[in-house]
């Protein structure tokens, strides 16, 4: 994972490993959330006032909506982290792009 | 004073007071440049990030559209809460990448990123415009859905005091108004009080209709006695229609100019990654909310159907109205949020827009003042000319979602592909988009917004990816020195 290259911080090797695993869990969840699990032809079950199915699937959310927190909070940004190897290099062997940034026009600037 | 005389009088309060904010933000702007106007200096902190996220992917569509869908179709609906929630996650595809580069390179428009990818290459310029044209077509779409909400709300709760018509024309200039004086500022700003308004005010409708009621399990033995259909179980192809509208709308959305406008906005990372941590709930408040809103009202109310059930959460306001002084005060308050969560969406719609026509479809690139004054100018065109189809109000406004992320998804590969996959190329990745679009659209033109409950955009983005694979790895085969996929991060 990008943020983990060049960091030998113990803190940050764990982070690197429950990321995936988390954003797996979301997947698992889901899929849970989609009632392919009950036939069409089932009588109403009531589960928390809801039918069942409509039950299941907002706990899914619920689970899916902690873990991904979670998940954001451990997914630092960092503005100066070098840029992916897409944006950098060229597949044809040209070398970097050119930056988009220009200077701004310095008489028409202020307001 | 009745209803409609105290949400005329609300109305004029809030409009005031967006002119105002609108004001103060033209005079804290720091120069006229793109980035100052269109990205706020790049200045947004955690708090105003959040709401202004927030009041922005929740909009005229969330308010009416979605309890409108789900007073049609039922418990089925309860997908929307997984397919908002499906936008946070996916995020994390693009964000990591994204913004690094957005800030070293100083991006403005989702298209600065796919010249800077692509445009060195041969078909790159084709591809920046082929983008801009289907995010250009999917912000006008998105405008023109909450032109059409402000006008619903505005008629129905002011009881036609303010006509349909009137509503669209008079909010939408408002909305220029403050837009053109205080850029992103203003419209950050005016997000972070509608967010705050919308979230409480949906709340507070929800415990009123399930007070009301008896509960939710009161509620949902009547819809079932009402509308059996409501609580069945979906069948296959209602599952397959689950999956492959949070397939559509999670990968669509993360996309929208707007969005990816307010990535680029951000104080610092740390912000953007905080704000969406606290985004990720949103949902549960909101979403989830308006749908069981929309459930609730199929006992209560009789509306005929298409159109008309948009109108579900402007009608249930005007009944709490009548329930006493109390019940008029916090229907005002909902009404002002729902109103706000329009608003916002409308202004951040137009603020990219006028972003997108300058920079990617003339490509004018760079920071002058003229670029600004362009923008301006071209979004306030494009708003004008939206108007007379928004006073057409037979289109749900569930359709028009549908219309515009089938456009929209098709860009998919071209930025979560595209930040990942060295090897991909600009030719390939433009004719992928052009495939997947014909097919999305050449169906809906047929008649055909589905197969066996999946979107055709879905099956467009499927072939899309199809071809932008299998060319890119065609066209570079032989040249040394290229790097496999990279793993997505």
């Amino acid at each position: 994972m990008p943020e983990a290259r060049g960091n030998g911080k113990p803190g940050r090797t764990r982070r690197v490993g429950l990321r995936p695993v988390l954003l797996a869990l979301i997947a698992v969840l889901y899929a849970i959330s989609i009632p392919w699990y009950r036939g069409d032809d089932q009588e109403l079950r009531l589960l928390l006032g809801l039918p069942d199915w409509v039950a299941v699937a907002i706990l899914c959310y619920a689970l899916v909506a902690v873990l991904n927190s979670v998940v954001w909070m451990r997914t630092p940004i960092d503005d100066d982290a070098p840029l992916s190897r897409a944006l950098t290099a060229d597949a044809r062997g040209t070398g970097a792009r050119g930056a988009v940034r220009s200077t701004p026009d310095p008489g028409e600037s202020t307001p | 004073m009745n209803f409609s005389e105290v949400g005329l009088l609300a109305l004029a309060v809030y409009v005031g007071i967006l002119l105002c904010v609108g004001e103060i933000a033209n005079r804290s702007r720091r120069n006229l440049s793109p980035g100052d106007h269109f990205l706020g200096g790049r200045e947004l902190g955690v708090f105003v990030l959040f709401l202004t996220l927030y009041a922005t992917a929740y909009s005229g569509n969330s308010l009416l559209g979605y309890p409108g869908k789900a007073y049609r179709v039922g418990f089925s609906f309860i997908m929307a809460t997984g397919f908002m929630m499906a936008i946070i996650v996916v995020f994390h595809i693009l964000v990591p990448r994204l913004r690094p580069a957005a800030i070293q390179r100083g991006y403005v428009t989702p298209g600065d990123f796919v010249r800077d990818r692509f445009g060195g290459q041969p078909g790159g310029r084709a591809l920046v415009l082929a983008v801009a044209v289907l995010m250009a077509l999917a912000l006008a779409n998105f405008l023109l859905a909450q032109l059409k909400a402000m006008g619903e709300v505005a008629s129905l709760v002011t009881g036609d005091l303010i006509p349909y018509s009137w509503g669209v024309v008079g909010l939408a200039a408002m909305i220029l108004f403050y837009e053109t004086r205080g850029g992103m500022r203003a419209v950050a700003w005016t997000d972070a009080a509608q967010g705050i308004l919308m979230a409480v005010g949906l709340i507070t409708l929800l415990g009123w209709l399930l007070s009301g009621s008896g509960g939710m399990e009161a509620v949902t033995l009547e819809v079932a006695r009402v509308r059996p259909e409501a609580v069945a179980v979906p069948d296959a192809m209602g599952c397959a229609n689950w999956l492959s509208t949070i397939l559509l709308l999670g990968l669509a959305s993360v996309i929208y100019p707007q969005a990816i406008q307010r990535i680029y906005a951000a104080r610092t990372g740390r912000a953007l990654s905080q704000s969406f941590a606290w985004m990720t709930f949103m949902p549960l408040l909101t979403t989830l909310v308006v749908t069981l809103i929309g459930i609730a009202a199929i006992p209560r109310l009789d509306l005929a159907a298409g159109a008309a059930t948009d109108g579900v959460m402007p009608v249930l306001l005007r009944e709490w109205a009548q329930q006493g002084t109390l019940g008029q005060a916090a229907a005002i308050l909902v009404f002002i949020g729902a109103l706000s969560a329009i608003m916002s969406t409308a202004d951040s719609c137009l603020l990219s827009l006028g972003s997108l026509l300058v920079r990617d479809l003339l490509g004018q690139t760079g920071e002058t003042a003229a670029q600004t004054r362009m923008g301006k100018l071209l979004a306030a065109a494009v708003l004008i000319a939206i108007i007379p189809l928004a006073l057409e109000r037979d289109l749900t406004l569930w359709r028009l979602i549908e219309l515009k992320m089938e456009l929209l998804i098709q860009c998919v590969p071209a930025f979560l592909m595209g930040i990942h996959w060295v090897r991909q190329s600009a030719f390939a990745t433009l004719a992928g988009l052009l495939v997947g679009t014909a097919f999305a659209v050449g169906l809906t033109l047929m008649g055909t917004p589905q197969w066996g409950g999946v979107h055709v955009g879905v099956i467009g983005l499927g072939l899309n990816i199809a071809v932008v694979v299998a060319l890119s790895i065609g066209e570079r085969q032989g040249i040394p020195g290229d790097t496999p996929l990279e793993e997505l991060a």
